[in-house]
């Protein structure tokens, strides 16, 4: 079954082509790797993908809805990291995660504490993010992405400043989402992660996707 | 969405240190002010009182006290991609909208209540405390004390004038807080969008005092103590002003919210 479509989508993005009449199918749950040099539209490709930014030709379909339109501008239930982590500095993570949960109001507290301990945080701890190391906070954007349960996870780098424990950790948990029928997109600098656990694997070269694996 | 959203956003206001910050705001600031006229000065009528507490410091840093209102926990989520995060579980525009309409409301209460609680306690408690002493207003010439601009409602009541004076600084500072928020968002530079509001108050009272018509200046229209009274119709003007520059925010800003 089909979870992402994209039918002849071009794109420019500042002025440079990084998309041109490009066509992909995700199916859903299974894991899907993104690969390319710095700048070459990976990002930017996640960015069309959750309705961020819109496809200057071409369409984007996801679960059968057309996204862009004005009732479906953005697709429901997907969690990301994009960029890089996002938070405010000044909270908790906890706190973070709470106020970013208010806003759908699906889970509650002890929810956004398993997850924590999921990805391995101490969701009692009073630190603050602005003192958190690069890999807690990537440990928080990974929470953020599926404490909601979402079904569709477009991960930008997810282990990014990871430690090796963490990054093994990681990699068992997005195997077992795939396993519940979740579907994931990464790209990652690691062909290691690519390789472990990828089912298909893109190349972005020459302003299209071609297929690797 | 909408509602819910800002049903979160206002219960999310509510946090120690906001409260902190607002009461500061309400009781600190004009208590300060209050404290320096209890001995030295001669008043003849309570309303007085109350032009001389919030005649001091609140003016001059009115641009700068309706930020610490609620945008400085904003710029806590536009600095680290936070907003980033948000988009996926709410549209961006129905997001923002709730800050703006959030920053209104909580601007237009707290300034309210900057206003009009000193303007209570002036005017109805401390008579009862008896820390000033009125001099009788049979020592004046003419029997009443000098009229300032919007001592044209004092014979609608004292209490009418409270209230319809604290709704013309508080709709001042709305918008105020509303052109910062939109500068937030339009602006790389939080300084700048911040301080933009701070430094158009002070140019324009400044030009304004130059060219001979302080009557129109920002500071002597929103708190009017300083100059002789003048016609409702001269705080329109600079109003006028503020209210373009608002209009024109908004329309570039619903104008980027399109390419984005």
């Amino acid at each position: 079954m089909s979870v992402i479509t994209l039918e002849n989508v071009s794109k420019k993005f500042k002025g440079n082509t990084l998309f041109n009449q490009v066509n992909l199918n995700i199916e859903k749950g299974r894991i899907y790797g993104i690969v390319g040099p710095n700048g070459s539209g990976k990002s930017v490709l996640f960015k069309m993908i959750c309705g961020f930014i819109y496809p200057d030709e071409g369409n984007l379909i996801v679960e059968g809805k057309l996204i862009g339109q004005s009732k479906n501008r953005f697709p429901n239930n997907f969690g990301i990291i994009i960029d890089r982590p996002g938070y405010i500095a000044n909270k908790t993570g906890f706190q973070n995660l709470k106020e970013l949960a208010s806003i759908l109001g699906v889970i509650d507290e002890d929810k956004i504490e398993d997850t924590m301990e999921l990805v391995g945080l101490l969701p009692e701890s009073d630190q603050k993010v602005k003192n958190y190391s690069l890999g807690m906070k990537q440990k928080l954007a990974i929470a953020q992405a599926i404490m909601e349960d979402q079904q569709v996870l477009i991960l930008d780098e997810p282990f990014n400043a990871l430690d090796f424990d963490s990054v093994k950790h990681i990699r068992k948990l997005l195997d077992s989402y795939r396993q519940e029928g979740r579907t994931i997109l990464i790209t990652s600098h690691n062909q290691e992660d690519i390789d472990i656990l990828c089912d298909s694997v893109y190349r972005i070269n020459n302003f299209k996707l071609e297929k690797v694996i | 969405m909408l509602r819910h959203q800002l049903a979160v956003e206002l219960k999310k206001s509510i946090t120690s240190t906001n409260l902190l910050i607002w009461s500061t705001i309400i009781f600190l600031i004009p208590a300060i002010s209050f404290l320096q006229y209890t001995s030295g000065y001669m008043f003849f009528e309570e309303i007085e009182l109350f032009q001389s507490i919030i005649s001091g410091i609140i003016p001059l840093l009115f641009p700068v006290i309706v930020i610490f209102i609620f945008l400085q926990t904003f710029i806590q989520e536009l600095k680290n991609n936070y907003i980033t995060y948000v988009r996926p579980r709410i549209p961006k525009k129905i997001y923002l909208l709730s800050k703006g309409i959030t920053n209104a409301l909580l601007t237009g209460l707290v300034v309210f209540m900057m206003i009009f609680v000193p303007f209570i306690f002036a005017v109805y408690i401390e008579p009862k405390l008896g820390i000033i002493k009125y001099t009788p207003s049979s020592f004046l010439e003419d029997g009443s004390s000098g009229s300032t601009t919007f001592s044209q409602f004092l014979p609608l009541g004292e209490l009418s004038y409270g209230v319809l004076y604290s709704l013309w600084v508080t709709i001042n500072g709305v918008v105020y807080a509303s052109i910062s928020f939109s500068l937030l968002l339009l602006i790389k530079s939080r300084f700048i969008a911040l301080s933009a509001p701070f430094l158009f108050y002070h140019i324009f009272n400044f030009i304004a005092g130059v060219l001979g018509h302080a009557r129109f200046s920002p500071i002597s229209t929103v708190f009017p103590f300083n100059i002789e009274q003048q016609p409702l119709w001269t705080v329109i003007i600079p109003f006028l002003v503020l209210i373009l520059i608002l209009m024109i925010l908004l329309f570039c800003l619903r104008r980027s919210n399109e390419v984005t």
